[in-house]
């Protein structure tokens, strides 16, 4: 039989096997949980605890903007947030939603200074605790970033994961096949960016998603095609296609003065680490980072060159500083086998190592 | 051309509402299935494709109608393949690892890369913008006695035509950027042709053969795509890459124009009035916010001093 008669009947077989899946088997993000806080279109959610005393200062995850929350519960084996949920972590989690024309003017500030601060005090008042940890993810890092530096008194430890903290570490030397978005941010002018946002308003997530896809142009092409191919024979790995790709190909919309201020502000203007960058008429000091610090960044992370995570100039506060790095790239940091041994058992270790201390 | 029906939005089997972000898998696949069909023919001597089986064409009707949101683009991508298999079984993979093959695949590697610059510059044809003193003598005539052409309703009509021949400028240049745009992969495109006929030439004379679509699929896109970054990552595709999106964005800002002109004639609130109603609701929204926070910082209980937190 030649090569290409096998590929048809491997296809007839794997086009056979796609339609027989059943919705739960197709479903993502299924660790239980329970919605406890609403407000505009944003969600906290709060996991069901998976032993019988949890820690008691619980930990709030940050997602990004630019994708679902969902990525952190992509498949119940491969769950960053059961993992945590089995060491013991009380998990909340914030869903940004989906934003849609009528939150065009919400900015960074309304999102760091309101939502994200509603969800801390609403997680202070049910556990009676004055603070909490935080965990943010890529933009949600950020976000959390800024929540720490003008909310002290609300952050008790802080864990960033795969941060952009200074946006320009990158300049002068560009590593292949990484960093583009950055590349690509800094070869706008200012105006062009107000001309983007201005036109469209409020994001489409689709043009987001076509921006990811571009990061990596041709390698998509043989995803889907000799990869797909490839995986048919093996419903584990083909399920796992599909749990990605229903998750990659959910963006959502993102609200056009968010885009804005992301954009001019921290990939043109990397005003985060210069202590320049201005929130609700408050400037975010990161020296006001006075709690415990984890860095965890990904050492094939191409989305974030790792420069921009552990960069020299990010100068925080506080005297408890510590890195990790996690094998895998920006997404598999979440969802590898690799990194799934090492993130949460290392974070879980770390937090409580600091909450040993009442204090 | 085999073209799949995309044109519609995803039908939920199940009778369940859909959210509408789960959609989007299919646009997600839908921009690859183009490159994939295009490069699949580029890289094929030309020939008549054979006739689809219609046994196999009604059995995947039957699956596509049945798919879930998830699983549907997936089946399609795979119903593209067996299609472009099938109709271009006998392609040339066979003979990659003779000498004949090596030739013959240079010789169509050379045309197909005039192939590609013809597809390329075909899809962002050069055009002028309207030359600014370009307006008819019956425009000049309209402005002139513009109080009575308004008085008549014409206003907004004038106003509508000098906005649509400034969206048609607008458009022209997002045309040119495109192509500039294009001439910079284009470039690259040649270069991957090149080096997979290099390739193809290493591996005949290790005795190795490029014997299957997927094989071929795989040595192309690792080639393709260490080429393709380092355009995408040089002074001069990023430059083009900006000047494309601003000609993009400028025509969206001409459409918008076009769009209040005739929303404001037709009594229909414009985008821009939208807007601004939505930034009142978010001004206000905030005051909420400030005055909630305000009133909880007062009915706060304040920690006695030297009170522990609990862990």
């Amino acid at each position: 039989m030649t090569a290409e008669a096998q590929l048809l009947q491997q296809i007839g077989r794997g086009m056979q096997r796609l339609s027989e899946f059943t919705e739960q088997e197709l479903a993502i993000a299924t660790a239980p949980k329970e919605e406890i806080f609403q407000t505009d279109m944003v969600k906290l959610y709060r996991y069901r605890p998976q032993v019988e005393k949890p820690l008691r200062v619980p930990l709030l995850i940050v997602y990004a903007l630019v994708g679902r929350y969902q990525m952190i519960d992509l498949e119940a084996e491969r769950s960053f947030v059961r993992k945590l949920l089995g060491q013991g972590i009380d998990v909340y989690m914030v869903d940004w939603g989906l934003p849609r024309r009528v939150h065009r003017w919400v900015t960074i500030d309304d999102y760091v200074n309101g939502y994200l601060d509603d969800c801390v005090e609403e997680i202070c008042a049910r556990h009676g605790v004055e603070r909490i940890n935080v965990l943010g993810v890529c933009q949600g890092a950020v976000f959390s970033t800024c929540y720490a530096a003008l909310h002290p008194e609300r952050v008790r430890n802080l864990v960033l994961t795969v941060a952009p903290l200074d946006f320009h570490a990158d300049r002068g030397r560009v590593e292949p096949r990484a960093g583009y978005v950055n590349l690509w941010a800094r070869a706008m002018k200012a105006e062009d960016v107000d001309l983007l946002v201005d036109s469209f308003g409020t994001m489409p997530g689709p043009l987001t998603g076509f921006m990811f896809l571009m990061m990596n142009p041709v390698m998509n092409i043989a995803k889907y095609t000799s990869d797909l191919a490839d995986l048919l024979g093996d419903d584990k790995k083909l399920l796992n296609f599909l749990h990605m790709e229903t998750w990659i190909a959910d963006r959502p919309d993102n609200p056009g003065e968010t885009v804005r201020q992301w954009l001019k502000d921290l990939y043109q203007d990397n005003k985060l680490v210069r202590n320049e960058l201005v929130l609700g008429g408050r400037r975010v000091d990161l020296r006001n980072v006075t709690m415990p610090v984890l860095n965890v960044y990904a050492q094939g992370d191409v989305i974030i060159p790792n420069a921009c995570s552990i960069s020299e100039n990010v100068r925080f506060g506080t005297g408890d500083y510590t890195e990790l790095a996690v094998p895998g790239g920006h997404i598999g940091t979440f969802v590898g086998g690799k990194a799934q041994a090492i993130l949460a058992p290392r974070i879980a270790e770390w937090l409580k190592a600091r909450m040993q201390e009442p204090f | 051309m085999i073209r799949l029906d995309l044109s519609q939005p995803v039908a939920d089997t199940r009778g369940e509402p859909v959210e509408p972000s789960s959609n989007r898998v299919e646009s997600l696949y839908r921009t690859w299935w183009d490159v994939v069909e295009t490069s699949f023919r580029l890289l094929l001597p030309a020939q008549a494709p054979a006739a689809p089986d219609p046994r196999v064409e009604e059995e995947e009707r039957e699956k596509l109608a049945g798919a879930s949101p998830e699983t549907k683009p997936a089946l399609q991508a795979l119903q593209l393949m067996r299609r472009l298999l099938t109709q271009y079984s006998g392609a040339p993979f066979a003979s990659f690892g003779s000498a004949q093959g090596v030739h013959d695949w240079q010789v169509w590697a050379k045309q197909n890369a005039e192939q590609w610059k013809g597809l390329l510059q075909g899809a962002g044809a050069p055009q002028s913008p309207p030359a600014p003193g370009s307006t008819s003598m019956y425009d000049a005539l309209d402005r002139t006695f513009a109080g009575l052409a308004d008085s008549l309703g014409m206003g907004p009509s004038r106003a509508m035509r000098d906005a649509l021949r400034e969206l048609l400028a607008a458009e022209a240049r997002r045309r040119n950027a495109q192509l500039a745009y294009f001439a910079v992969f284009e470039a690259a495109w040649r270069k991957i042709i090149d080096d997979i006929g290099s390739r193809i030439g290493e591996l005949q004379a290790r005795g190795e053969r490029v014997d299957s679509f997927l094989a071929l699929v795989r040595l192309w896109a690792s080639i393709a795509d260490q080429r393709v970054h380092e355009v995408m990552q040089s002074e001069q595709g990023l430059k083009a890459g900006a000047e494309y999106l601003r000609a993009v964005t400028r025509v969206r800002v001409q459409l918008h124009r076009v769009v209040a002109i005739a929303s404001e004639a037709l009594n229909v609130p414009t985008r821009a009035e939208l807007d601004d109603a939505y930034l009142e609701i978010q001004q206000l929204k905030r005051q909420m916010r400030e005055l909630k926070r305000a009133s909880k910082a007062r009915a706060r209980p304040r920690r006695k001093k030297g009170s522990k937190e609990q862990v």
